[in-house]
């Protein structure tokens, strides 16, 4: 049968399109490098992936499509250094600690979530675990090519390992109040870090003790213990939900006593009022522009909290954490003109280049130059414009989108037995993509809907 | 003289006895030989049908030829114009196996993060043949489809248990029909009940601990067993124990992955851990097809294809004719209610049109898979965890409709069953010296309404036309459900009320449920099917996406308990009394 024919050379042809780089040649725009400034009327040309030239007039090579881009302007791929989008668990919320568990292991290609994403010009995302555990799991950086139906292949080659911590409440209530079992307090969250690398550190004693020869039978294999210990030895950067700024400088100490040097705080509401200790101590803040009070710990918040961060000399980040946010990261930037007077290049850095050096991949993306990849975003205004509506939003080169090229169900996973309009309801009950998501659906049951009040 | 008589008559009674009882029980044997004269033996998929007499003697295929000598104690059978084919076997199901309630006193872990393996889901010490009840009525119900051979699993979570073959036949204890046992292990990424691993990455890094200190354990056995002096004995667990052959690569785990994520992850897993694997309850392969295939991996085709579009359009039909006076509506009405018009005409919204065409395209490539299979010459049969055996053949039909080819068909009820569990030298085909397993139809077994006439089971016969006049009776003998009756379902955190409602519909019965929230709004009740005081039935409820929910009751006079499942969210206690009899 010539459909099934068809249906093997479509696996075969998209098998290798996801794995190579595309070409292209972006004509006239305005490019902000990010790194290098801003280059008025010029050309870039991605070459199997890669940014291969920055210049004025490029002779297109033969057969490399042109997008004429007079007019518009240029920035890298927005990266999203908080997200929950692509993956089919958030929370596995059983235990205070759950390093072994990896959202890496369970990417969900199919979220239309990530379609969305690129229509904001967000190119990467940071698939991070929930906030439901004190040390929850291993996160996922994720490229944002959709279109396949492989879920490795939205793995970010190269991509550092990265866990989810949290502290304070969030912890708390979920197996103090909810279980009663340590943390209850926030000095229980402390212990939990305390007691798991100590207990982490005994365990990969123990295996070298046993791969030296010197103990004849092999120790109990306990894949938590694996995962701390590799944070111990610096093999998985921690980046860790926190609000108050006790418990940041908390976490810092933790962090020293245990010879842990890299880690960033995510939401870090209070940062602000502890900016020069995290410099000091080589930390960064991933925040929100102007989000709080949805619970008791984010009262104490501040719309300037970004500028007086990288005032400060803080790696800092805006990130989204939710569905919806993720669509306008260049707005959240912007704010940061209005409260705290940011330049163009600082603003804009909050969403390329810092979140990058949070993910440890600014040696691949997050600003225009050559050898980088070919993450872009191209938009008709200045991305700080309120105006500013995206055009195109290219990963590896590839367009993976094109305004004028939209179709209305870009899903790729379709339930022939599905019902009209049933898609929004269960958008609404399942993928709100925040911190907390999945903990009442996995723990309390199944399917009763039981809309988290504290999401973050 | 009258003395002898009496001694005739008397020896004449006993032996009419004798026939008549064998007759009506197969389990007292007659004899254990049997011709089947001229039949179209249908020997192996792909093989065009010759007229052959079949001659089994012991349970055994002794002789095909156009002509064969009936033997004095030969049972002859004349199946003239009947079509034959190797029994058919069944690689995956839980044939046998009682749905087992979850023990409510069951001890709970400490915390939730502190589950044991059993609590986990993960129990391979589990055999299926510590869970087989003889007289469960899918193995009749199977044996009617057609199966001779089950492959059957423990009902379980994560890892279920290991495996048994049977021959699907009656009998008074399962040692009487085992054929095999720990062939392979039942495996899935389901999650544990409000404990860990609550989620899909806690399960898959529970097979990484378990693989992982199975190895260990092996190597610690070893070491130890080859000198303990001066060695703390290795801890014995029974879980890791039984896990040990999988690890070892003995015995292959069956993997219950529905779709394209699922299998992948599956995958990547197997090539992590490093175990045999074979995919099962696969509903749809197409994109990872070259994944599937650069591993070897065999597939287990789900039962479970999508609702067919044609029969919903059908079932509209009446509906719209039920009125003619079309009255201006709301949007949200016209959604719900049946459109009053005479002609069906439906109009959709371009929103629901393009969705329609899509659901269309998905729903033909959900009924192609088998077919790519095959074209793809990857090994696949079918599973059967959640199939009803009355549908299977119906299942198989729309797969040969979507390209499947019969010859693939047939193989996949035979031939690659068989060598999937390692079975061939003895099943699969109708050859001299193989089992004498056998399905006998009236016409070609993928022709239109072609019917089961006679299944052989290891040299025994099953008169399934016989059968047939005893189901129409079961009405009579069983329970008395007609009238309305009160339920009450426990879910956890609350009770939810309503009423059934039994109806005499022939000599069946159809019904509704009415929750007491919401009365007036009633659910339909789909399949009530009566086996003495069980009761069983379901229903398609929409919940934003439809949801089959079934009922497992059993009735004993004015009230019933029992248990509902609902697809994909578990199973809760009911119970109810009667309240009203049958309106009169």
């Amino acid at each position: 049968m010539i459909k099934n024919t068809l249906y093997a050379i479509f696996t075969f042809v998209a098998m290798n399109a996801y794995a190579q780089g595309g070409d292209v040649l972006i004509q006239g725009a305005t490019v902000i490098t990010i790194t290098q400034g801003v280059k008025e009327n010029t050309d870039v040309l991605i070459q199997n992936g890669k940014i291969s030239k920055i210049e004025k007039n490029i002779n297109p090579p033969i057969g490399t499509k042109t997008i004429d881009a007079k007019g518009m302007y240029v920035m890298p791929g927005i990266i999203d250094a908080h997200s929950h989008v692509g993956i089919d668990a958030v929370n596995e919320a059983s235990n205070p600690v759950t390093a072994e568990v990896n959202v890496g292991d369970a990417l969900d290609p199919y979220d239309i979530g990530i379609y969305r994403a690129l229509a904001g010009g967000v190119t990467i995302s940071h698939a991070m675990h929930g906030s439901a555990n004190a040390i929850g799991g291993q996160c996922q950086t994720i490229k944002h090519r959709y279109g396949t139906h492989i879920p490795d292949d939205m793995k970010m080659a190269g991509a550092p390992r990265t866990i989810k911590f949290a502290l304070g409440e969030n912890p708390m209530r979920v197996h103090g109040e909810g279980q009663g079992i340590v943390p209850k307090t926030r000095m229980g969250v402390e212990q939990v870090f305390r007691s798991s690398f100590s207990e982490a550190k005994v365990y990969r004693e123990k295996w070298n003790t046993y791969n030296k020869g010197i103990a004849k039978l092999a120790p109990e294999y306990n894949h938590r213990m694996e995962v701390l210990a590799d944070i111990l030895e610096g093999k998985i950067l921690i980046h860790c939900h926190s609000y108050r700024a006790d418990e940041i400088l908390m976490l810092m100490n933790v962090c020293k006593d245990f010879g842990i040097k890299k880690i960033c705080f995510q939401h870090v509401n209070e940062g602000f009022k502890v900016a020069p200790e995290l410099a000091a101590f080589g930390a960064s803040a991933s925040v929100f522009s102007d989000w709080w009070a949805y619970k008791f710990e984010v009262y104490y918040s501040t719309a300037y909290n970004a500028a007086i961060l990288t005032k400060n000399g803080v790696v800092t980040s805006i990130n989204s954490d939710d569905a919806g946010m993720i669509r306008h990261l260049y707005h959240e930037a912007g704010k940061t003109q209005r409260y705290g007077g940011l330049s163009d290049d600082e603003a804009l850095r909050l969403i390329t280049i810092n979140p990058a050096k949070q993910l440890g991949i600014e040696d691949k993306v997050g600003s225009i130059e050559v050898g980088k990849d070919g993450d872009i975003a191209i938009f008709d205004k200045h991305p700080l414009s309120i105006y500013a509506v995206p055009q195109y939003t290219l990963v590896d080169g590839k367009i993976y989108f094109d305004r004028k090229n939209d179709k209305n169900d870009k899903r790729l996973d379709i339930d022939p037995e599905e019902k009209f309009g049933s898609s929004f309801y269960e958008r609404e009950r399942l993928e709100r993509d925040n911190c907390m998501e999945g903990v009442t659906q996995s723990l309390f049951f199944g399917n009763q809907y039981y809309k988290t009040l504290h999401q973050h | 003289m009258v003395k002898k008589t009496t001694l005739v008559l008397a020896c004449l009674c006993t032996l009419v006895c004798q026939i008549s009882l064998a007759q009506a029980d197969p389990k007292t044997e007659v004899t254990t030989t049997f011709l089947f004269k001229n039949a179209m033996v249908v020997d192996q998929p792909g093989a065009s049908p010759k007229l052959q007499c079949v001659l089994i003697k012991n349970g055994i295929i002794t002789q095909i030829s156009p002509t064969v000598k009936s033997p004095f104690d030969a049972k002859v059978i004349d199946v003239d114009s009947m079509y034959m084919y190797a029994g058919f076997i069944d690689p995956m199901s839980y044939t046998g196996i009682k749905k087992e309630e979850e023990k409510k006193d069951a001890p709970k872990p400490p915390s939730r993060g502190q589950a044991n393996y059993e609590q986990s889901g993960i129990t391979p010490q589990i055999n299926a043949l510590s869970k087989i009840i003889v007289k469960e009525s899918s193995i009749a119900d199977m044996r009617k489809a057609g199966f001779t051979t089950s492959h059957i699993f423990p009902r379980g979570k994560m890892i279920g248990g290991s495996s048994a073959i049977l021959h699907l036949k009656e009998t008074d204890h399962e040692d009487k029909i085992i054929i095999g046992q720990n062939i392979a292990m039942h495996s899935s990424f389901t999650t544990a009940n409000g404990v860990a691993p609550s989620t899909i990455i806690g399960v898959i890094a529970k097979y990484k601990d378990l693989f992982k200190n199975t190895d260990i354990a092996i190597k610690n056995t070893q070491t130890y067993n080859l000198n303990p002096v001066g060695l703390k004995k290795p801890i014995f667990s029974e879980e890791l124990t039984a896990m040990m052959p999988v690890v070892k690569k003995t015995t292959p785990l069956y993997f219950v992955v529905e779709k394209n994520k699922d299998i992948l992850r599956a995958i990547n897993l197997q090539k992590e851990l490093g175990f045999k694997m074979v995919l099962a309850e696969v509903k749809m392969i197409q994109h990872s097809l070259d994944y599937i295939k650069k591993g070897g991996y065999s597939v287990l085709l789900s039962m479970d294809l999508p609702d067919e579009i044609k029969d919903e359009e059908k079932k509209d039909e009446p509906k719209n004719q039920e009125g003619k006076k079309e009255e201006p509506k709301t949007q949200d009405e016209k959604k719900d209610e049946p459109k009053k018009e005479s002609k069906p005409q439906r109009k959709l919204s371009p929103e629901q049109k393009a969705l329609e065409e899509r659901k269309k395209i998905a729903y033909d490539e959900y009924l192609s898979q088998a077919s790519l299979l095959e074209k793809n010459g990857i090994l696949f049969s079918f599973s059967y965890l959640d199939a009803k055996p009355g549908e299977i053949h119906k299942t198989i039909k729309r797969m040969i409709k979507a390209g499947l080819s019969e010859t693939a068909a047939l193989a996949a009820l035979t031939t690659s069953p068989a060598k999937i569990l390692g079975i061939s030298s003895t099943s699969g085909t109708i050859e001299t010296g193989k089992i004498a397993n056998l399905v006998l139809t009236d016409k070609a077994l993928f022709q239109d309404k072609s019917e089961i006439k006679y299944v052989m089971i290891d040299g025994s016969l099953y008169d399934l036309q016989e059968k047939k006049k005893t189901d129409a009776k079961i009405d009579d003998k069983g329970a008395k459900i007609a009238g309305v009756w009160s339920y009450s379902v426990e879910v956890p955190g609350s009770t939810q009320t309503g009423k059934l409602t039994f109806e005499k519909d022939g000599s069946a019965y159809k019904g509704f449920s009415e929750d007491s929230t919401s009365p007036g709004e009633t659910d339909k009740m789909e399949d009530i099917a009566i086996d003495g005081d069980k009761v069983t039935f379901s229903m398609t409820v929409d919940i934003g996406q439809p949801t089959t929910v079934t009922f497992d009751l059993i009735f004993t006079g004015d009230a019933y308990t029992g248990s509902v499942n609902v697809s994909g969210m578990g199973t809760f206690p009911i119970k109810g009394n009667k309240l009203n009899d049958p309106k009169s």
